[in-house]
């Protein structure tokens, strides 16, 4: 089944989750800490958007999801 | 996302977590998820995407959004009570430590150092009292009839004129009435008392007993005919050759070590880290939680009381040593008595009576020697297992309620299964012994103490004495 951009939408809030997970995850372990890099947060969040509307784009429209 | 995974997931993981806390209460879950919680929302998102991938895969349809609003919430919230809880009690510890004082000016300060010297004539058997609120303290019995003091000063200030304003104010005080010599440090004088350390040594007769005072520091004294007692909120005491009792009364401490004592000595830890105690001569009461314990050549009564373990030992002539869910101990001169929640034993090479009683825990048994005293070990949940001597006299009744009996001893044991259990039983007329196991393998074997046998390596040797920092600083 291919890769359409409602799976990446689904899949958005997970993944952004395992990010948050993994710095708060670094910042206990006593590498970097989250206040300096929290703005990973937002390139994954734009990294997956842009992902979302590759996807989309390659197949037929999908109005529910897509950068607004 | 109706019919998810995650929420019987979480389910079973937080039931599974209660359940050890219940089974192995030395384990602090509470700590452990504080420490880990990060790694929870990993997991939830991990399971979140496996969850969407699989029903990406089946073809069902997939969830406009893989985290709903409330769990977002959810997540806020842990976020939110994880990093309060972690940055709580990182407060709490710098407090603690004294990092940050009541106006935070120890945050723009820097040390600056000043001598302590002083003597004074001391009587032969005097009392001396050592009252020093921070840093530490080597105090040192020799031939000799005066009382000296060496070391410094370490006050945190702004600029070196207030540290020295500050330190004519303490000014170390040694002062003798009559039979009682008092070492004083005046930290309480400075106005923010935890910016003033004072290291130092003291030398003084070897006839003399030696009081300590403190709140944080640790405490060493040596070659001392009288007796020593401290009493710290946070100290690590050291203690060698000291020829009267010793008594040590503390809130916390990383390490209690004491050897060669010749009078009793009695130990209060609310909350402690190790204790060694190796040579001693009179009753040793210990009483307390502690990390790890181990105990040398105690030739008087072993008395040991915490939460959840109870044990009398009327001598060691080897050691006996205790740490999270463990105990080991040889060469044991009973009675014995331990009774405990949660620990394996395993005890080698005693003779004397032994009881033992365990809520939960295996327990191994090797007895010295072939006249054997009464023996009595029941748990409620673990393996049992006793090593007798070939020639050993004895009365052996064996029984588990639930699980297998092994009767590697032969003759003239017999064995008897039950539908879902099993005894052991026989008699060379000797003393009785008695093994109860509620659930766990039932297992009398031959063979004496540990040595000789294999599986059973000797214990390891007691840690070497920590090197002492030095006193007095060059600059």
């Amino acid at each position: 089944m291919p890769i359409n951009s409602q799976l990446i939408a689904a899949l958005r809030g997970p993944i952004l989750l395992m990010v948050f997970g993994t710095l708060l995850a670094v910042d206990y372990a006593g590498g970097m800490r989250v206040v300096r890099t929290w703005p990973i947060l937002i390139i994954a969040f734009g990294l997956l958007k842009l992902l979302e509307f590759a996807v989309g784009n390659q197949g037929p429209s999908d109005p529910s999801t897509g950068v607004n | 996302m109706r019919g998810t995974i995650v929420t019987p997931l979480i389910l079973i993981a937080g039931g599974a977590a209660l359940l050890v806390h219940n089974l192995f209460p030395e384990i602090s879950f509470f700590s452990l998820v504080v420490q880990n919680w990060p790694y929870l929302l990993i997991a939830w998102g991990a399971l979140r995407a496996a969850e969407i991938l699989l029903r990406f895969n089946q073809g069902k349809p997939l969830p406009a959004r893989g985290i709903s609003g409330g769990e977002w919430g959810l997540i806020v919230f842990l976020t939110l009570s994880g990093s309060a809880f972690v940055f709580g009690t990182s407060m709490k510890n710098r407090l603690w430590s004294g990092e940050f004082g009541n106006r935070g000016i120890l945050i723009f300060s820097d040390s600056y150092e000043f001598p302590i010297n002083a003597e004074a004539a001391c009587p032969a058997k005097a009392r001396v009292v050592v009252d020093n609120r921070r840093g530490n303290v080597r105090l040192v019995g020799s031939d000799t009839d005066k009382i000296r003091v060496n070391g410094v000063y370490k006050i945190r200030a702004l600029d070196r004129t207030a540290a020295e304003q500050i330190y004519q104010k303490l000014k170390l005080e040694l002062t003798t009435q009559g039979e009682q010599v008092v070492v004083r440090s005046n930290q309480e004088r400075a106005e923010l008392e935890s910016s003033v350390e004072a290291n130092f040594e003291v030398q003084v007769p070897k006839g003399v007993s030696v009081d300590c005072e403190g709140s944080y520091g640790d405490f060493d004294v040596n070659q001392i005919a009288g007796d020593l007692e401290v009493r710290s909120a946070n100290a690590g005491v050291r203690g060698q050759d000291i020829g009267g009792k010793v008594r040590v009364d503390l809130n916390r401490s990383d390490i209690v070590r004491l050897q060669r004592v010749k009078g009793t000595v009695d130990i209060k830890g609310a909350r402690a880290g190790d204790v060694e105690l190796d040579g001693i001569e009179g009753t040793v009461t210990v009483d307390g939680a502690f990390d790890s314990l181990d105990f040398r050549n105690i030739a008087s009564l072993l008395r040991f009381t915490s939460r959840t373990t109870e044990l009398q030992v009327e001598k060691i002539l080897g050691r006996v040593s205790l740490s999270g869910g463990e105990l080991e101990a040889e060469r044991l001169s009973g009675p014995v008595r331990l009774r405990s929640k949660s620990k394996d034993v395993r005890i080698s090479g005693f003779y004397g009576p032994i009881d033992i009683d365990l809520d939960r825990g295996d327990i191994e048994l090797a007895p010295d020697t072939a006249k054997l005293a009464q023996i009595q070990a029941k748990t409620s949940g673990g393996e049992v297992t006793l090593f007798l001597p070939n020639d050993a006299k004895f009365d052996l009744t064996a029984r588990t309620e639930k699980g297998e009996v092994q009767n590697d001893f032969g003759s003239p044991l017999r064995t008897e299964d039950f539908e879902r259990g099993g005894m052991i039983a026989g008699s060379t007329g000797g003393a009785k012994v008695v093994l109860e196991t509620r659930r766990g393998t039932l297992r009398v074997s031959r063979g004496g103490s540990w040595s000789g046998r294999d599986g059973a390596p000797p214990l390891p040797p007691l840690a070497p004495k920590a090197p002492v920092p030095p006193t007095v600083v060059e600059r």
